[in-house]
């Protein structure tokens, strides 16, 4: 048994034969991926990287299959007759999860989101890379050591959204959620916490070992439907609402953080301004070779080289001329327009030129509300939204900002001052 | 910007259609009747959602549309309310719905009978009925030379033989009524 330190777990454990997983270039490669890109301009601890990252998912993940597998913490028949029955089934189940976890970001493209839908082929992203990956070459001889099947791994690292063509069970289907699940994934509970954690921002916390502890694997009542899903019982609630919360927070403050995500967008004209024929090659041992510091090493020399591929935004980077934030919409502004950022944005193409002005535009991804079934007990199951007004009341973050060349700003804040009634009007 | 917009607004008033269809056919409207509605829209009626389904929770079920309708939740073209008896929430028309409708109701506008007939015959049905005939749709579709009855049970092994028959039963009387009722050539 081998550990880690780990600020937000203290000690990550692992066996010396997934010790090969974490040794693997494609793993090692994730020492050089910002988890949260360009972020530490405008958050300057925000340093961390993916490798640690996947790390704590398996700590966590491991956490919550070991609770809804123990046979004490299943209540309902139909759930004991979808967990495997033999412990050497389970153990099995186990090792793979823990691969999956370690897995699930290793095709992430050097500074992970900022870039991946300009500069993929289309329909491609990080997920289709980290199962080139897992299926690649260089993990066969480590699947075979640790004697569990690639594609179970795959499928459980990034579940049946990613591989919508690939068969899962519904016991896949319920170990896929452990890690990639909306509302109580691994994935998500480890980066609320470690970004929080580097960032210095405390709204990101929340008591996740008594979130943790009370997570179940429960039917979904859909009156009488028998799908499952993961769940909570009634003690964890608070908890899952503080989680939910912490999102929300991190969401609208840290990750949709108005420099944040303008600076991304210069990346993304940097990347493809640099990168031949302006996208990556997804192969996988291309991507090997291309991390966070090949590019930042590219980007602060097109910076200084003048007439250099990529030297215009690689100066709005380096030398903080990025594009400033001149209209979001208010809600009074939403009552009277139906897309009032676009009645703007088209406005300011017309008067001051295309390149002036960039919108930038992330609709909300968040279904069916915060809607999980609640096991309080008895023969019963309820639904978060019944039973917890926090949730059934949780607003969905949405980004739609109309930025602005900084030297042209001042005269473009004006012409909207003068101008937004008259753009506005029904 | 990579999100178009004005494809996402006519999607978003095809769907508020159905979703006012489905109120006013008494359903639970949850996400989970709007996914299989228009599942069911789509396959047997070719409204042209141009969404991909695959079988995941309670049968065929669409990433695209759960990610349309948090956009449409967002955009406050719906809302959610929890039910007051039963399990889950409604899906209903949002405070914004009617600027979405002032703008793009010719978009919803020439599939409104198609709409209403699968809100009045897949909306008032329990989720665990829409997911039996919404699965036998998508065999049907997906694996023409297999018994749908079996291929049924072997996806979903919760459903018995017998649920799986009378499931098939009502979606042949589906079929039916939607000859009847749409001319060929409107499939």
């Amino acid at each position: 048994m081998r550990e880690i330190r780990d600020p937000v777990h203290v000690f990550i454990r692992f066996e010396p034969d997934e010790c090969a997983i974490v040794d693997s270039s494609p793993y090692q490669r994730l020492r050089h991926i910002h988890q949260l890109a360009l972020t530490c301009l405008v958050y300057p601890g925000a340093t961390h990287r993916r490798f640690e990252h996947c790390l704590g998912v398996m700590e966590v993940a491991t956490r919550i299959y070991d609770v809804v597998t123990k046979p004490s913490n299943i209540r309902h028949q139909s759930v004991r007759d979808l967990v495997p029955e033999t412990d050497f089934d389970r153990a099995y189940w186990r090792r793979v999860v823990r691969a999956a976890a370690l897995c699930h970001d290793l095709g992430h493209l050097p500074f992970s989101h900022a870039a991946e839908h300009e500069l993929l082929p289309a329909g491609m992203d990080h997920e289709q890379l980290s199962l080139a990956f897992i299926q690649g070459d260089q993990m066969r001889a480590v699947w075979d050591a640790l004697h569990v099947d690639a594609l179970d791994v795959a499928r459980i690292a990034l579940g049946k959204k990613t591989l919508p063509s690939v068969a899962f069970s519904e016991w896949q289907e319920i170990v896929a959620e452990i890690i990639t699940g909306d509302i109580f994934g691994a994935d998500r509970i480890d980066y609320l916490l470690r970004d929080s954690h580097h960032i210095g921002v405390a709204y990101g916390r929340f008591d996740h070992h008594r979130l943790i502890d009370t997570i179940r694997i429960l039917p979904m009542q859909g009156d009488s439907s028998e799908d499952y899903v993961l769940g909570i019982e009634r003690g964890g609630l608070e908890s899952a609402e503080a989680l939910l919360w912490a999102r929300y927070q991190m969401f609208s403050q840290v990750y949709f953080h108005k420099t944040r995500r303008i600076y991304d967008h210069h990346l993304v004209e940097f990347l493809q301004a640099w990168l031949p024929g302006g996208r990556f090659d997804p192969a996988p041992d291309a991507l090997l070779r291309v991390t966070d510091v090949e590019v930042t090493a590219a980007l602060r020399h097109a910076a200084i080289a003048v007439g250099s591929p990529g030297h215009v935004p690689a100066c709005r980077i380096i030398e903080r001329g990025h594009f400033r934030e001149v209209y979001a919409p208010t809600s009074g502004d939403r009552k009277s327009h139906l897309d009032p950022a676009a009645a703007v944005y088209e406005a300011l193409q017309g008067q001051f030129g295309v390149d002036a002005v960039w919108r930038d535009l992330i609709p909300s991804r968040r279904a069916a509300g915060y809607d999980f079934p609640v096991y309080p007990g008895g023969g019963r199951m309820d639904s978060s939204l019944q039973v917890s007004p926090t949730l059934a009341n949780a607003p969905t973050p949405i980004v739609d900002r109309v930025y602005a060349d900084p030297t042209k700003r001042d005269e473009i804040r004006s012409w909207i001052d003068h101008n937004l009634d008259r753009l506005l009007q029904p | 910007m990579n999100f178009d917009k004005t494809a996402f607004f006519e999607r978003s008033s095809l769907l508020l259609a159905l979703n006012r269809q489905l109120i006013k056919a008494g359903s639970w409207a949850g996400e989970t009747h709007m996914q299989k509605t228009v599942y069911g829209a789509q396959s047997l009626l070719a409204v042209p959602f141009g969404l991909d389904f695959v079988i995941y929770r309670h049968g065929p079920y669409s990433f695209e549309l759960a990610d349309d309708l948090a956009a449409m939740r967002g955009e406050e073209f719906l809302r959610l309310v929890p039910r007051v008896q039963g399990y889950g929430a409604t899906l209903l028309p949002g405070d914004r719905n009617e600027l979405l409708w002032k703008s793009y109701a010719q978009v919803a506008a020439p599939y409104e009978d198609k709409l209403r007939f699968i809100a009045q015959e897949l909306g008032p049905k329990t989720v665990a009925e829409l997911e039996r005939i919404c699965t036998l749709i998508y065999i049907k579709g997906k694996w023409k030379a297999i018994d749908p009855v079996q291929k049924l049970v072997e996806l979903k092994p919760h459903v018995t033989p017998e649920l799986a028959i009378n499931a098939a039963a009502r979606l042949e009387g589906i079929e039916q009524a939607a000859r009847a009722a749409f001319p060929p050539g409107h499939y």
